[in-house]
């Protein structure tokens, strides 16, 4: 329930119980008193009426007693019933019988003595019709109530205003102010700064909200300055992670990458002997030749460009490697010797038909492969490159630029691969 | 330059002439108050009016203001006409020689009145009980009531007297009194509820009413004048319907002879001065 609310209730409540108040505790008496006077008015003109008839009664002139007792009732329409009744009850006015008022007509009974000495020489009776002056007492009641009630409205309309414009508004305005901070807006409207005490919660919210803000801004450029160095420090480690596992110069893997992707492969051979992996080890031909010819920087270009040249023979997934100086090796997942030997003469083919140009000079170059298998019974990483070595060795021995077999491939009746 | 000097002397003449003519004889003329002043002048006013158109001479229309100053006027013969009750004329005629020239031909009678679910059936049985009066000398219903009561019935009474006619009645009607004494035209005059509960038991020896009276010292001419123009306009309709205001609808000349046989009824014995 809002702050409007509830002050509307509470000015409701207060509204109706001030109006009960005025209705039970403050209207009555001020109907009894107006009917209080008009009563008063009536004993006084009753006490005038036995003054009047006094000499005309100790003269027994009855009929001047009629005469100005019938003007008096003609004067005074209220006096439903005058009569005059003898010391001994006997009446005397008027001639006509008494009615007993049946009807719902309020009437207020009054009698007064005649005469000045004890006793009265007759008792004056009258029956007041009370209507007009309860009618008037209600009006003068419902005028009264009316104009406290314009007036506690007119108070609590004010008052509900003041409320609404001094206090709620500006809370209302602060509290959205306050959920926009929250959501880091720092500009929403505030409530101006006046001398009381909304003006001060106004002024030291807008003051804390400033230094929110000011801290705010240091957070962020220190935040965003953390990021950048975190950035700079991921591409850092991908760098470093990258120069761990690749040769700096063509961008082939290295030595060691190679060697832990031949042990992940022995792993996976050892658990799944159906799986297949071939291991080509290459060494360039004449590969010094050209070093001592036209300088390392030539060396470097050869090895960058043979590179491209090997790679478009060989698939995506194969692990293409350099071991060192012109060496490299090639990792063939689910490729078996038979078919490791037909991309190692295509690698080899490939190679020697390259030709290398550089300082108006061509040289030709070949290669020398070795290949071998992982199967279950290797035993380990650096046997199984050791006989794809060997088995590479022993093609530079054959004359080179071409493929041979690991040794235990031909003791298992694997025929050799020729020179094409 | 003839013609000049006579419309001068018409001029110095005129006012001659108009004097003469304004040099109408005026009689003053003193009413009996049974009413009050503005109601007395508004009968007879018009009457007055009426009656100069036939006469030659003028009528001024004195006021009293209460009986008694009324009584002591003509006795002291301050009116040259005078409308009076018949004890009045008795008086009048005693001191002054008041001469009666019209009256009513109707009768005129005290009436004693009770309380009608009362038991009184006749006077004597209002024996030592007190009999409500308009006032002391009011002929009819109070002097001659008296003179009867007391002389002829021999009632030993206690009078009230309680001012006027109507009192009378009501003090007999609300049992205030035993009886009281009134004349017919004025109880003719009460409301009814209040008549219904009234009852006559005795009505007083008849008189002839009061008569409009000369004193001596008018001209006998001026008198039969007055008496002749009286009559002349009580014949017609609007003079009747006027004059039965006073109330005198029949009127006929009078004679002192009238009122004679009042001196045999002792009235001086129950007059009261006041």
């Amino acid at each position: 329930m809002g702050l409007r609310t509830k002050f509307t209730l509470l000015l409701v409540v207060l509204a109706c119980s001030f109006m009960a108040y005025i209705h039970y505790l403050v209207i009555p008496p001020v109907g009894e008193r107006a009917l209080g006077i008009a009563e008063s008015g009536h004993r006084a003109h009753l006490q005038l009426t036995a003054e009047a008839i006094t000499p005309s009664l100790l003269e027994s002139d009855l009929a001047k007693v009629y005469e100005l007792l019938n003007a008096i009732r003609y004067d005074n329409p209220s006096w439903r019933q005058v009569e005059l009744y003898s010391p001994g009850g006997a009446r005397l006015y008027p001639l006509a019988e008494h009615v007993d008022f049946t009807d719902d007509i309020p009437i207020l009974i009054l009698e007064a003595p005649v005469g000045f000495l004890k006793p009265p020489i007759a008792n004056l009776v009258v029956s007041v019709d009370m209507s007009s002056s309860i009618g008037i007492a209600q009006e003068l009641e419902a005028s009264l109530l009316l104009a406290l009630g314009l007036l506690l409205l007119v108070l609590l309309v004010v008052v509900w205003c003041e409320v609404e414009w001094l206090i709620r508004r500006p809370l209302a305005q602060m509290v959205l102010a306050a959920r926009k901070l929250i959501k880091g807006d720092f500009h929403a409207a505030l409530p101006l700064r006046n001398s009381d005490e909304i003006g001060e919660l106004a002024g030291a919210f807008a003051d804390m909200r400033a230094v929110m803000e000011r801290h705010h801004i240091d957070v962020a450029a220190e935040l965003e300055q953390q990021r950048a160095h975190a950035r700079l420090l991921q591409l850092e480690k991908l760098r470093a992670e990258f120069d761990a596992t690749h040769d700096v110069l063509t961008g082939l893997l290295n030595r060691r990458e190679l060697e832990r992707q031949v042990s992940i492969a022995l792993d996976q051979v050892q658990a799944d002997p159906s799986k297949r992996y071939a291991l080509l080890f290459i060494d360039l031909d004449h590969f010094k030749a050209v070093n001592d010819s036209c300088g390392h920087l030539a060396g470097d270009q050869l090895l960058c460009e043979i590179t491209s040249v090997m790679r478009r023979r060989i698939r995506e997934q194969d692990v293409f490697a350099r071991m060192g100086g012109d060496e490299f090796a090639i990792l063939l997942p689910r490729c078996d010797v038979k078919a490791g030997a037909r991309i190692a003469h295509d690698v080899c083919w490939s190679v020697f038909q390259y030709c290398f140009e550089y300082d108006q000079q061509i040289f030709r170059i070949g290669s020398s492969i070795g290949l071998t298998e992982l199967t279950a019974n290797s035993m380990g990483v650096e046997q199984v490159i050791v006989e794809a070595d060997a088995a590479c060795y022993k093609a530079k021995r054959k004359g080179r630029n071409r493929v041979e077999l690991a040794d235990h491939l031909e003791c298992a009746g694997i025929a050799p691969i020729g020179k094409d | 330059m003839k013609y000049i000097l006579t419309l001068f002397c018409m001029l110095f003449l005129l006012p001659v002439a108009t004097a003469n003519a304004n040099e109408r004889k005026s009689y003053t003329i003193g009413v009996v108050p049974q009413y009050e002043q503005r109601k007395l002048f508004d009968i007879w006013q018009p009457i007055i009016t009426a009656l100069e158109q036939e006469l030659d001479f003028n009528l001024e229309l004195i006021g009293s203001p209460k009986i008694p100053v009324f009584e002591k006027k003509f006795l002291a013969g301050e009116y040259d006409f005078a409308y009076m009750n018949p004890y009045h004329l008795l008086k009048a005629n005693e001191s002054q020689g008041y001469i009666p020239l019209v009256r009513d031909t109707r009768q005129l009678k005290g009436i004693l009145v009770v309380k009608k679910d009362s038991p009184y059936q006749q006077v004597s049985d209002l024996d030592k009980k007190i009999i409500a009066f308009p006032s002391p000398n009011a002929l009819g219903a109070s002097l001659l009531m008296r003179a009867d009561l007391n002389t002829l019935l021999q009632l030993e009474f206690f009078p009230r007297y309680v001012q006027t006619h109507s009192s009378v009645y009501l003090n007999v009607a609300l049992g205030q009194t035993a009886a009281g004494g009134g004349v017919l035209g004025t109880l003719k005059q009460q409301p009814p509820e209040l008549r219904e509960r009234l009852r006559v038991i005795y009505e007083t020896r008849g008189m002839n009413p009061h008569p409009l009276s000369a004193h001596p010292r008018v001209p006998e001419a001026d008198r039969e004048a007055f008496q002749r123009a009286w009559l002349k306009l009580a014949a017609t309709a609007g003079g009747k319907q006027l004059m039965s205001r006073i109330p005198m609808p029949q009127p006929v000349k009078a004679e002192l002879q009238d009122y004679d046989a009042m001196h045999a009824w002792g009235l001086d014995d129950f007059y009261i001065l006041e």
